[in-house]
């Protein structure tokens, strides 16, 4: 006879027990006071009497309130007489003075570590060793803009922390993200759960030992290394430190936030799992059970379900009747209702069938069942598969590199307890799923959970690998492309003037630090020149966004200038890198992680504004200037300009990199302009659209196809050119918004309406073809030879031809900024433009119109 | 300039003021509408509009539009009866009403005002009934150029009074008046800072006060080296008892704890003026000296007097009629000076154990003449 698969609701019974109405309990902590009565600590900053918590009706308890206005109470501890409880910012120990169950006196242990007041900088805890110290955990804190990478931003967040009965505070490991929950087995290990996030997996559960780092690199800036250089860890780049492995990955399907973990040791009466792990799963709703070992001497082990459909469980403990209290909380990140209160898991004595251990042997696993089974299941009735996790700065990670694994023998014991399964590519480094569908008891009854997930970080022939494995960083989320201009893209050197600098691959010279040594390559421009001078943009730019990468020697020192004037600090110095000179300190964080190190230099800059009369209406201001998406300057306004810049302010300006005082390295220099620096035409008529009747009053030429859909130009399959004639004018100013795809160039004639027109302006974003976009071609040659704009993305072009004193000047402005301004023969009117495609290009253009003088 | 003055007096602890409910039964509790006609038609106005026969410098509030900023419960509302609103000319009537003319008088004045819905997160309004609460919190700034504090200390006393303090060295940022707290961070994913209700009734300076116990006066002068001589005061325990919430802290010098020093604030009006009272029990553990900063000042002590049995009396100007008055009374023998730097009490090098209570009266306006009523009163 088949039973159909039990989830255990009748074995373990959920029994929710009823606070006082309308109060809302907040589950951080609960222990178990010698009385047999219960304290609930909540995150209402409450700790709640449950009298007669395991009376037969559990809606019979009796709670008061036993304690008010505690910051948090994320940890409850009772030792002997004495009630502990973790705050946000400090140990205490509370107490009844005059015995009427209420708490009179909160005696502060200890606040000796790091708060700045960030919302996630929790602290956990609280278990107790055999000397009496409690352990505790810290929270990293988030922040707006990049809310996805943790920081450690005072003393000690990300750490394991512990206190000696003398209130004494002392680290123990740093590492961690959100380390929810602690909890120690009978051993007097202690283990920790950490919530998936960057540089977290999944849901993990860690042996916690002294000195040894747990992942996140955002907590190392603690460490006495650390500190002694000075440094503080990139969010984005692995950390090449030597790292933990997780003792138990929790599968994400199973663990979305980890609560506390609790062993068992019941005697007995919550069924045959005594000297195992519980743990607490609050968005789920549920409590996993996890059983280790150990491989040479560390922990590795299986993870499997218990109970599900209970609530945002987020504390258990054990009551000393053998029962598992359940305590919810989920305010803030959801999960299954209900998301406050308490249940009772309680085990109805009747016998559980369940697997119970799961042992690592050489090819494979050892299962043992809590009753003996009918039959060995067939090799193809067990499913087998193995993954493993990326290590790195995005949420989370898939599972990685998923394999299936074949059984390759089943052998079960005499007594029928005991299975040996033999699998294919059983190794360190990977996490095992078995599934036993198939397996049935004496009575015919399946297992109440068929599934386990192993973590084999050790396997029995003495291999060790990291589960969890380093990988590539994901690509930055910078903006998207659209309104960048990629200044050192293709010929790197072509925007910009200077002396001495040069495309090379470029790292520290190993045998001084102070010096980089370069070789030919791509990656960096560096000033290598004796003499180098500064580097200085062609282009002007007023208000824009920035994203450059930098690279510094030891001791070096170096800037960017903004129009030419308002520096920013690229110097070797932690407290110094990135920093604006401004009238108020506005750093609120150091980012910089050492000489040698590339980092992602990010923010916006505003020019200063003038108003009609020249008088300075507003300063120039650096806003979310960021290194690697840590934000350490929010808004700073340059107090007048920065030694080393000319003297009177300006609207717009060139970039200049200093290059005359240390040696720099420097890549993907971009801009996004946030104004539009290109004057308009004078004495203009109205703006008229050159679309306005879709392709209607032009002239399709060439072997190219057009079409003009939603108020797009589509032009594909050249060569060819779609061109209008119109009256001569005197002056012309064409707009107009262009995407261009890769394969071959394409251009806006000017000047003439014959099929070679008297002047081109080149699209061009094929790699290895020149001259690209913003060139002019023509009457004048005036090449641009860096890739300022990716295939694909849409940019604005506007191009001006106006008489001018000296004759006539023809100026090209892409997003904003002016690329061109040339001046050709004084006779040259506009006899109409037109849109060419080279031998297979492909442009759509939209928004386009132009005005004239007459 | 009135020169420094040293004072030694064994003292008694002098029962003036604080806030007592009246001794003597009252033969028959008047109503709240007799209370009403007979004290606070005068300057509240007949229909509670404000328009009494007094013309104040503040108008009387007026209770028919149901705002009132201190709280518009009626245990709030008694609460400010019995005590008064520092700086305001609004007294406390505690000597002259029993508890439950308080609360009828309360009743009355709410009845004039419109139909209040339930307030809404009425849960994360933390209110101060029957004993003292003490919460800890992050506090948010207290003043525009504060900083925030995430550890804080916020403890709401049975007189409506609220004292804020900063919880990693004790300082006493503020005290405020009316409704207590309303805990913000038990929205949405926590972390948040408090949102204490009360209005402020004393910002100590400007919301960055300097450390109060130093082993030297003048301690504030502007010089690095005096700050990194004053001591540290670190929270050991809160406490309530005998309805009073008590701050236990060590007074550290470096990692040496040389004191501990036991706080409680409370409600305390003198003359028609309300304020508070700090009542401070010290325990010595060394020889260390010790003095608690009453009061750090630039602008000079206008007046100051010795009392034969109490204490001492100052008023410190700070404003052209504006200022604070500080009336200390001891309970043991100590030291005080006062100049232009400030106001200190010393615990004698003798003594192991001090008690202290320094009452303190703002004076936002009309200072001159409260203060001369506060001489009168203190030493008729």
């Amino acid at each position: 006879m088949l039973a159909a698969p039990q989830i255990g609701a009748e074995q373990y019974t959920v029994e929710y027990l009823t606070p006082p109405e309308g109060e809302v309990v907040e589950v951080g902590g609960m222990d178990f006071l010698p009385n047999g009565d219960l304290l609930v600590s909540t995150r209402r900053g409450r700790v709640w009497y449950v009298a007669d918590p395991l009376a037969d009706d559990p809606t019979a308890a009796k709670w008061h309130i036993f304690a008010e206005g505690l910051h948090e109470g994320l940890g409850l501890n009772v030792v002997g007489e004495n009630i502990y409880v973790i705050q946000r910012g400090e140990i205490s120990r509370l107490l009844d003075l005059d015995g009427d169950q209420v708490c009179d006196r909160i005696e502060t242990l200890t606040q000796d570590w790091g708060m700045t007041g960030n919302y996630h900088e929790f602290a956990f805890g609280l278990p107790e060793d055999a000397q009496g110290n409690l352990y505790f955990s810290l929270n990293l804190g988030f922040w707006s803009p990049e809310w996805w990478h943790g920081i450690s931003r005072a003393p000690y967040r990300g750490w394991i922390m512990k206190m000696a009965p003398d209130g004494t505070v002392s680290p123990v490991a740093p590492g961690v993200r959100s380390p929810c929950g602690l909890g120690m087995n009978a051993a007097g290990d202690l283990f920790y759960t950490d919530n998936q996030g960057d540089w977290m997996a999944s849901s993990p559960i860690f042996h916690v030992q002294q000195g040894k780092w747990y992942g996140h690199p955002a907590s190392l800036r603690w460490t006495e290394a650390w500190q002694e250089e000075g440094r503080v860890p990139s969010s984005t780049q692995p950390v090449d430190q030597e790292r933990q492995n997780a003792a138990v990955w929790l599968p994400y399907e199973w663990s979305r936030s980890t609560g506390n973990l609790v062993e068992a040791a019941a005697g007995g009466k919550f069924g045959p799992f005594d000297g195992q792990f519980f743990v607490a799963e609050l968005t789920e709703g549920r409590v996993l059970r996890v059983q280790m070992e150990q491989v040479d001497g560390e922990y590795q082990g299986a993870a499997f379900r218990f109970r599900d459909g209970i609530g945002s469980v987020c504390r258990v403990a054990f009551a000393p009747d053998g029962s598992l209290f359940t305590g919810f909380t989920n305010r803030g990140w959801g999960g299954r209702a209900p998301g406050h209160g308490l249940a009772r898991v309680r085990w109805n004595g009747d016998s559980v069938f369940d697997m119970h251990t799961v042992s690592l042997t050489s090819n494979g696993f050892e299962i043992t069942f809590t009753q003996p089974i009918n039959d060995a299941p067939a090799a193809d009735e067990i499913e087998a598969s193995s993954y493993d996790y990326n290590y790195w700065w995005d949420y989370g990670s898939p599972q990685q590199r998923e394999a299936e694994h074949e059984v390759t023998s089943v052998q079960l014991s005499a007594d029928g307890k005991t299975l040996r399964v033999g699998l294919t590519g059983v190794e360190a480094r990977r996490c095992m799923k078995l599934k036993l569908a198939s397996v049935r008891d004496g009575a015919g009854r399946a297992l109440l959970h068929d599934e386990f997930h192993y973590t084999i970080n050790r396997t029995r022939d003495g291999q060790e690998a990291m589960v969890v494995k380093q990988v590539a960083p994901p690509a930055e989320k910078t903006s998207e492309s659209e309104g960048w201009l990629h200044l050192t893209w293709g010929d790197a050197l072509d925007r910009w003037q200077g002396e001495g600098w040069e495309l090379v691959d470029a790292e520290l010279d190993p045998s001084d630090p102070t010096k980089l040594v370069t070789r030919p390559g791509i990656g960096a421009l560096v000033n290598t020149g004796d003499n180098a001078t500064d580097l200085v943009s062609k282009q002007e730019f007023g208000d824009c966004e920035f994203f450059f990468r930098v690279m510094l020697p030891k001791g070096s020192d170096s800037g960017l200038y903004f129009m030419d004037r308002y520096e920013l600090q690229l110097n070797d110095k932690a407290n110094e890198f990135a920093g604006i000179h401004a009238t108020k300190n506005p750093r609120v964080l150091d980012a910089y992680h050492g000489a040698g190190e590339w980092h992602t230099v990010t923010g916006r800059f505003f020019a200063p504004r003038f108003d009609a009369s020249g008088r300075k209406v507003r300063n120039a201001k650096f806003e979310q200037v960021s290194v690697d998406g840590v934000m350490i300057v929010g808004s700073a306004e340059p107090g007048g300009q920065t030694g080393g810049g000319p003297e009177n302010e300006v609207a717009r300006g060139p970039l200049r990199f200093q290059g005359w005082l240390g040696k720099v390295a420097l890549g993907d220099v971009r801009i996004k302009p946030l104004d539009d620096g290109h004057a308009g035409l004078n004495g203009a008529s109205d703006w008229f659209p050159l679309f306005g009747n879709g392709l209607e009053f032009w002239t399709q030429n060439g072997t190219a196809s057009w079409d003009f859909v939603d108020g797009v130009t589509k032009g594909a399959e050249g060569p060819g050119s779609l061109s209008v004639k119109s009256d001569a004018v005197t002056g012309f100013e064409i707009e107009l918004r262009v995407r261009l795809q890769e394969g071959a160039p394409a251009a806006i004639g000017l000047l003439g309406s014959d099929p070679e027109p008297g002047m081109r302006v080149v699209l061009n974003a094929t790699p290895g073809s020149q001259p690209k976009t913003g060139s002019l071609e023509g009457a004048q040659n005036a090449p641009v030879l860096t890739d300022l704009i990716p295939a694909g993305t849409w940019f604005d072009c506007k191009v001006i031809g106006q008489p001018v004193e000296a004759g006539f000047e023809v100026s090209v402005s892409l997003n904003g900024v002016l690329f061109q301004q040339v001046l050709v023969e004084a006779d040259r009117v506009n006899h109409g433009m037109s849109i060419e495609l080279g031998d297979g290009a492909s442009i759509e253009v939209t928004e386009a119109r132009a005005r004239f003088v007459q | 300039m009135l020169g420094s003055l040293t004072l030694r007096r064994a003292l008694l602890l002098c029962a003036l003021s604080g806030l007592a409910a009246p001794l003597v039964a009252q033969e028959g509790d008047r109503s709240g509408a007799e209370v009403y006609k007979q004290l606070c038609v005068v300057c509240h106005g007949e229909n509670g509009d404000g328009k009494g026969l007094i013309q104040l410098d503040r108008p009387a509030r007026s209770f028919r539009d149901g705002g009132f900023s201190f709280g518009n419960t009626k245990e709030a509302i008694s609460r400010t009866v019995a005590a008064g609103i520092g700086g305001t000319p609004m007294p406390g009537f505690a000597s002259m009403l029993s508890e439950s003319e308080l609360e009828a008088v309360a009743e009355y004045v709410i009845a004039f005002g419109p139909e209040r819905p339930p307030s809404p997160d009425a849960a994360m309004q933390l209110q101060v009934l029957d004993r003292p609460v003490v919460v800890r919190g992050h506090l948010p700034r207290v003043a525009p150029n504060a900083p925030d504090h995430p550890r804080g200390l916020l403890v709401g006393t049975l007189d409506g009074l609220s004292w804020e303090y900063a919880a990693d060295d004790l300082r006493l940022l503020a005290v405020r008046q009316g409704a207590f707290v309303s805990r913000e961070d038990w929205k949405g994913r926590g972390g948040t800072p408090l949102k204490p209700l009360g209005r402020i009734v004393h910002l100590r300076a400007g919301g960055t006060p300097m450390t109060e116990f130093t082993p030297m006066y003048p301690q504030h002068i502007a010089s690095a080296v005096g700050v990194s001589l004053a001591y540290t005061r670190q929270l050991k325990a809160t406490e309530i008892r005998d309805g009073r919430a008590w701050i236990e802290a060590r007074i550290m010098k470096k990692e040496q704890p040389i004191a501990t020093v036991r706080e409680a604030g409370e409600a305390f009006s003198l003359s028609t003026v309300a304020g508070y009272r700090r009542t401070f029990e010290i325990e010595r553990h060394t020889d260390a000296p010790l003095l608690f900063m009453a009061h750090y000042s630039n602008k000079g002590i206008v007046e100051q007097l010795p009392l034969d049995n109490a204490g001492f009396l100052c008023f410190v100007r700070e404003g052209e009629d504006s200022g604070t008055v500080y009336f200390v009374q001891t309970r043991t023998v100590l030291d005080y000076h006062a100049d232009e730097n400030g106001v200190s009490i010393g615990v004698p090098a003798d003594a192991r154990t001090a008690g202290f209570a320094v009452n303190v009266l703002p004076l936002p306006s009309g200072a001159q003449e409260a203060w001369a009523q506060i001489k009168k009163e203190v030493m008729p």
